[in-house]
Order: structure tokens, then sequence, then C-alpha cells
């Protein structure tokens, strides 16, 4: 994909993290209550508003940090081959890391407890 | 008014490593830095280099770093700079040829590479021009500033992304390539997108705006860099809107032949031959 697109896609996972993490602040910290109880986990594990929007919180999460670090890694290492091999190791963090996200954040919703 | 100034002094062939050597001058009001070193020069040291030509800020050979800011040398008066010591580097991003005489050629390597020129689709008339590209004031405006460049690399000096990578295009590349992207006669977006949405293309750039502070012309790279993002994503989205490209008013009639008067004098050297 371009450059073009991934800073576009870049400002607008930046955008979308405002929403999201601002949600997440006021849930998590602002609301009151006790939203770190068991039983509250448990209960927005089965919620399936909450595995949806972690999963797109952590997919854009990581897609603006990756793409974040590509820019910084860009700039240490410019030759053709380190661009490729900076290219393929981040999108494999990604996919690792984001593989790792569902599990942990759909088998809670289909489990029985 | 005496003046201290620290210069740096470099030769590749024969010194380790740079230094910087002082020299004491009798300034007057009004007086450049280009002045001054012209006067250390003539009259302390006859070995300082440096590349100058216009002295009038047209041509953009003396720009150097005065007192950390890139400058030229024959823009900034001594007075002004309020300072008894006046500090003179080369610009950074290059490697230095001696003294203050910087080598420029990743500056215009860069410069060519985005295709600093009108590129038109019709070839034809590109290459036989029978009438003349008609452009409004408003399209004019559009990238008059821009083209105020004097590629001085004043801007490329101040850049921080460019003092890394040396192969990012860098702001005055950047700029030009917007300045022909604005250009209503021209129609090369797409041939030039293939270099400015690379790795090292405008998407590198992390909008410091120290190439706009440091320009000597009163350009901004900064805004053009912007812009040029903008045109981009919105033709990778598919939503940029077709450019009206400048019409050629045709002449009446056909000059078949040169009008004596307007001929010019035979060439003293071989002309090259002209290629597309």
């Amino acid at each position: 994909m371009r450059d073009g697109r991934l800073w576009f896609l870049h400002m607008l996972s930046g955008l979308f993290l405002i929403v999201l993490l601002g949600g997440h602040m006021y849930y998590m910290h602002l609301s009151g209550g006790e939203p770190l109880s068991v039983e509250n986990t448990f209960k927005r594990a089965k919620d399936i508003f909450f595995p949806i929007s972690y999963t797109i919180f952590v997919g854009i999460a990581l897609f603006h940090g990756l793409y974040g670090l590509r820019g910084i890694l860009y700039e240490r290492f410019h030759t053709p081959f380190s661009y490729k091999l900076i290219n393929i190791t981040l999108t494999i963090i990604g996919v690792l890391f984001f593989v790792y996200a569902l599990i942990t954040t759909w088998i809670p919703y289909f489990k029985e407890f | 008014m005496l003046i201290r100034f620290k210069i740096f002094r470099y030769n590749p062939k024969n010194d380790q490593k740079p230094y910087f050597k002082e020299y004491v001058l009798e300034v007057y009001k009004g007086m450049t830095v280009l002045e001054a070193l012209n006067e250390i020069k003539a009259k302390l040291d006859s070995t300082l280099s440096w590349r100058q030509s216009c002295r009038m800020g047209v041509c953009g050979s003396c720009a150097m770093i005065i007192n950390g800011k890139p400058s030229l040398a024959c823009q900034t008066q001594i007075m002004e700079l309020e300072t008894d010591e006046v500090v003179i580097e080369p610009l950074k991003s290059f490697p230095v040829i001696k003294d203050l005489a910087c080598d420029l050629t990743n500056l215009f390597r860069h410069h060519t590479s985005i295709k600093p020129y009108i590129i038109r689709d019709d070839v034809e008339e590109t290459i036989n021009p029978d009438g003349e590209y008609i452009q409004s004031s408003e399209e004019l405006e559009n990238y008059l500033q821009f083209a105020y460049c004097i590629k001085c690399g004043a801007c490329v000096s101040a850049c921080p992304i460019s003092q890394s990578n040396e192969e990012f295009l860098g702001p005055q590349a950047l700029m030009s390539a917007l300045r022909y992207i604005y250009d209503s006669r021209d129609n090369g977006f797409t041939e030039r997108l293939a270099i400015l949405d690379s790795p090292n293309g405008c998407f590198r750039c992390h909008f410091a705006q120290s190439c706009s502070y440091v320009c000597p012309k009163g350009v901004d790279p900064a805004k053009a860099i912007q812009y040029l993002k903008r045109e981009i994503v919105l033709y990778s989205l598919g939503i940029k809107k077709k450019k009206k490209t400048a019409y050629i008013e045709k002449s009446k009639e056909k000059v078949s032949e040169i009008p004596e008067k307007y001929k010019y004098p035979e060439f003293t050297i071989s002309r090259p031959e002209r290629r597309l």
C-alpha cells in the first residue's frame, strides 16, 4: 500500500483512538462503581458490545502504534531492503498481537463459567 | 564597532577535523555578513572559502548558518544580529567542500527527481508549440508563493528529517513538486506520484516547520508539504477533483518562419540535439 493511504489511516485511527480512549477513560475510571471487580469483568465479557469494541480498539491501536514505530525505523534505516524488512517484521508483530488479543477477548465470551 | 567572527574552517584534504578560527573586524551599520567575509578574505585570511554570486538574495549561493540559523550571508546585516560575536558555519545536511562551501549535489538530485518542469498530456504540443498557455491571475496566485524558491538549501539544512536521512526528498524538492502540481499548465501529478508517495517522500515530514522559519525568501515549504499530503491522500482515496488544465490559445496565423528581427544569433558552440 502506498504511504499516502497508510498515513491517512494513521490519522483516522488517531481520531478513533481519541473517541475509544475517551470511552475507556469514562467507563473504567470516571463512571464510579467497581469496573475491575470479578463480577463486572465477567459481565462485560458476556456482553457482545465489549468484545466487539475491544477488537476494534486493539486493531486500531496496534495499527496506529506500529505505523508510528515504522516511521521512526524508516528514519534510522533507509535502504530499500531495510524498508522491506521493517514492513514484514512489523506486520508479523501486528498480526501476532492481534490474534493474541482476539483469543483473550473472545474466549471468555464463548466459554461457560 | 568591533565584532568577533568565529568561522568554521575545514579543508578535507589537509585537516584531520574541523575547527573554528576567530577574526576581529571593524563593522559599520548596514554591513552584511557577506561583506564581512569578503573583508576578512581581503585583509586577514586569504585562505577562507565560501560560495557567493549575486550579493542581493537572488542566487542563493551564500546560504550558511549564521549564529545557529541557516540564512543568506548577503541578506544578514551584522548589526541586526545584536551580538558582538558572530558564529558562521556551513549548511548542515551537506558535505563540506572547504570551509563554508558545501556540496549541494544532494539538493539538486532530489530537486530533479520530482521532475521540476511542466509536464503535459499533449506531447506534440509540448515539442512543437503553436500557441500560448492561458493562465489567469488566480491560477498564478495558486503557486506563485512556491515559485519564489532560490534553491539555497537553507530549508534542507534546517530540516531535522533531512539531517538524519539524506534520502528524504526534503522541503525544497517537495515544495517544488507542489509548485508544479498547482500550476494550471501542468498535468504531471500522477507521474510525480511514484516519488512523492514513496518511503522517502512527503509522508516522512513531521511538520517541524523549521524549513518555513528559516526560508530567506519567505516561502512556506511546510505549508506546501501539508498541501501535498492532502493532494496525495485525496488522490489515493479517489476523491481528488480533476484539475482544469490551462488551454492553449492557438496562434491565428501559423508562423512558419521566424521573422528576421526575432532570430537569435548563431550558436558559438554546437547545439545539443533536442530530446523529449
